[in-house]
């Protein structure tokens, strides 16, 4: 009896305390489920590195890596969307993914938010069968991606790193 | 003198008489004619309405089917709950058979201790007990064993389909579908003979001798005005998109004609595998635009290299005669040399050559697309719906990235060509997508049979 007792307040008390760093910390906005929503927040996220290219539009080649493994990234980036190609050679993880895309359907996705945190700001978007995270955190993205049965590390790109190429797409 | 009057008289009247005679006999023929597309007509009609009943009454078994299942289903929930029952009894038996044992063994290695000693008859008849328990507890492991594999047998038996009550519906469904095959046959024999007439009645009416009979206006089903053509261009790969579309029969029930051909021969067969030119198709597609009305409508679909075919015959020859094409469907198109690079740009007069691996003819074929012009999609093309893969072959230009040299020596990568074209006009409704199939061997084949469940989606809206 007295363990049971013991066991409830301590979840009790868990629950308050985690909701009461979340409510301090985190901030999680639903994105709209509508096309082009995400992919508008993804933008303003890059905002910087998208000036760059001509026409707002291009490939992004992005270089870093997850602890000692070496990562690289190519967002390809034009007006209505944005095409994610994320590959890990050492773990032989290739993962590409539309950041949104016009024709989309919302059947499968499961949750869209935008999760601002000490600073960086997060987009996270739950598909059924995957998903994905993109965070910018001090000039530096970071990408992780989900599939039905892999996850990747995160992936962390300076910018500094970044090549630009112009018409350039998917 | 006289005679040579009446002589040519009577010719005249014979010849009057024999042309009367030959356009009343047209007269006949057509209304005879007439007569029998009637009589089709109404047979077509009862013909209808058997497939009709037939489907109804396929669709009511159906019905039927999934009642049963649930009804199953909860019986088997209670069968499930013995077993469950079951299962714990035999564990629970099989544990104490366990406990019993190792009790066995503690007894018998005392037993072993006190063998020097007198007092070991007590022992003994301690043992002689647990063996005797054991035994019991064993004996009533093998029930429990027996009653589990019973019911477990008995929920096999009565697997869904196994089940007597699904199996006879089932077969009463079965029994029906040749004859549902049958009655679709004979539709769609009744249907050909009804545009054999119709065909013939418009000859017929065509004809100067019967311009001016007093035939009533023509009854037909069929307008040949306002239809709705659908190519379906299939490339080397897969020759037969047809076999993975399956839209013929869908698309004709709107009245819409359904044509199918290949990239190099819009009629029949493709005429050689090897060459990936698509000048016939475009030849042919060409003599094909004139002949139809102007308000129809025209639905490209291609895949492959078919799919290059209808692009260029949609922003070539359709855009060059001022023809609208309703809907331009490409899936995996490729160009010359089974180049997607040869498709996605305009390489008329230098065409691309396949990256072979080696670092020169890779920084070729990269010069080439940064060099060449994009195909634009024009802008009497209503509706571009496209989509590519990047992880399998039927473009020789399929990988995702390419090794390059870089002027000092150090190595490079480079983007072969995207599958996404330029579309020259706002009111050009376009819908462009790359597909993933995780570096599937298959993907260029995975993405049509996937389309085929998209297409009807897009081609409902143009066949209404």
């Amino acid at each position: 009896m007295n363990k049971n007792y013991f066991f409830s307040t301590s979840l009790l008390l868990w629950t308050f305390a985690t909701s009461l760093v979340y409510a301090s910390n985190d901030n999680i906005i639903q994105i709209d489920r509508k096309n082009g929503e995400v992919h508008k927040e993804f933008i303003k996220l890059i905002e910087d590195q998208v000036a760059q290219l001509q026409d707002r539009s291009g490939r992004i080649a992005l270089v870093g890596g997850s602890g000692i493994r070496n990562c690289t990234a190519s967002l390809y980036i034009s007006k209505q969307t944005t095409f994610v190609s994320l590959n890990i050679n050492s773990l032989g993880y290739v993962d590409e993914f539309y950041i949104d895309h016009p024709s989309e359907t919302f059947k499968t996705i499961l949750f869209q938010n935008r999760i601002t945190k000490n600073g960086s700001t997060a987009i996270n978007v739950d598909h059924k069968d995957g998903g994905y995270t993109v965070k910018l955190e001090n000039k530096t993205l970071v990408i992780q991606s989900r599939k039905q049965t892999s996850k990747s590390p995160a992936c962390r790109f300076p910018f500094s790193r970044a090549s630009y190429f112009n018409d350039e797409s998917e | 003198m006289k005679i040579l009057l009446v002589t040519l008289v009577t010719v005249f009247c014979l010849q009057f008489s024999l042309l009367s005679y030959a356009s009343q006999s047209q007269n006949w023929q057509s209304k005879d004619k007439e007569i029998l597309l009637e009589k089709t007509n109404g047979r077509l009609n009862l013909a209808r309405k058997e497939v009709q009943n037939v489907k109804e009454k396929i669709n009511f078994i159906y019905a039927n089917t999934d009642k049963t299942r649930k009804i199953i289903m909860k019986e088997r929930q209670s069968l499930k709950r013995l077993i469950i029952s079951a299962k714990k009894e035999k564990k629970r038996k099989s544990y104490e058979v366990n406990t019993i044992e190792k009790e066995l063994i503690r007894a018998r290695t005392k037993l072993k201790f006190k063998l020097s000693s007198n007092d070991t008859s007590t022992i003994q008849t301690e043992v002689i007990e647990i063996i005797q328990r054991k035994d019991r507890a064993t004996r009533r492991l093998t029930q429990a064993k027996n009653k589990l594999s019973l019911l477990q047998a008995e929920l096999h038996n009565t697997t869904l389909n196994l089940d007597p009550r699904i199996v006879s519906l089932s077969k009463e469904a079965r029994s029906l579908k040749p004859h549902l095959l049958a009655s679709k046959n004979k539709l769609y024999q009744l249907k050909k003979t009804v545009e054999k007439l119709n065909a013939e009645l418009l000859a017929s009416e065509n004809k100067p001798g019967i311009k001016n009979s007093p035939l009533p206006p023509q009854k037909t089903n069929i307008s040949t005005q306002d239809h709705t053509y659908v190519y379906v261009i299939s490339g080397s790969d897969e020759p037969n998109i047809e076999s993975s579309l399956q839209l013929k029969d869908w698309v004709e029930s709107y009245g819409a004609k359904y044509i199918e051909g290949h990239w190099n021969n819009l009629y029949g067969g493709p005429l050689s595998n090897n060459d990936s030119s698509s000048k016939q198709f475009l030849e042919q597609f060409e003599t094909e635009l004139t002949k139809l009305p102007l308000k129809s409508k025209i639905i490209l679909i291609g895949h492959g290299l078919g799919g290059g075919a209808v692009i260029k015959a949609a922003t070539g020859i359709a855009a060059k005669r001022n023809r609208k094409i309703d809907l331009l469907v490409a899936i995996d198109p490729v160009g010359t040399g089974n180049l997607r690079a040869n498709i996605v740009y305009e390489t008329k007069d230098r065409i691309c050559l396949t990256p072979k691996g080696d670092r020169e003819t890779n920084d070729n074929y990269i010069k080439c697309i940064r060099n060449a012009k994009p195909r634009l999609i024009t802008q009497n093309v209503a509706h571009f719906y496209n989509r590519w893969q990047k992880d399998a072959q039927a473009p020789l230009d399929y990988y995702k990235e390419l090794m390059l040299s870089n002027g000092d020596g150090k190595l490079t990568r480079g983007v072969t060509s995207t599958g996404k074209f330029k579309i020259a006009s706002l009111t050009t409704k376009a819908n462009q997508k790359r597909e993933f199939y995780d570096r599937s061997e298959d993907a260029h084949r995975k993405i049509l049979s996937y389309e085929a469940n998209h297409l009807p989606n897009l081609l409902i809206e143009h066949l209404r």
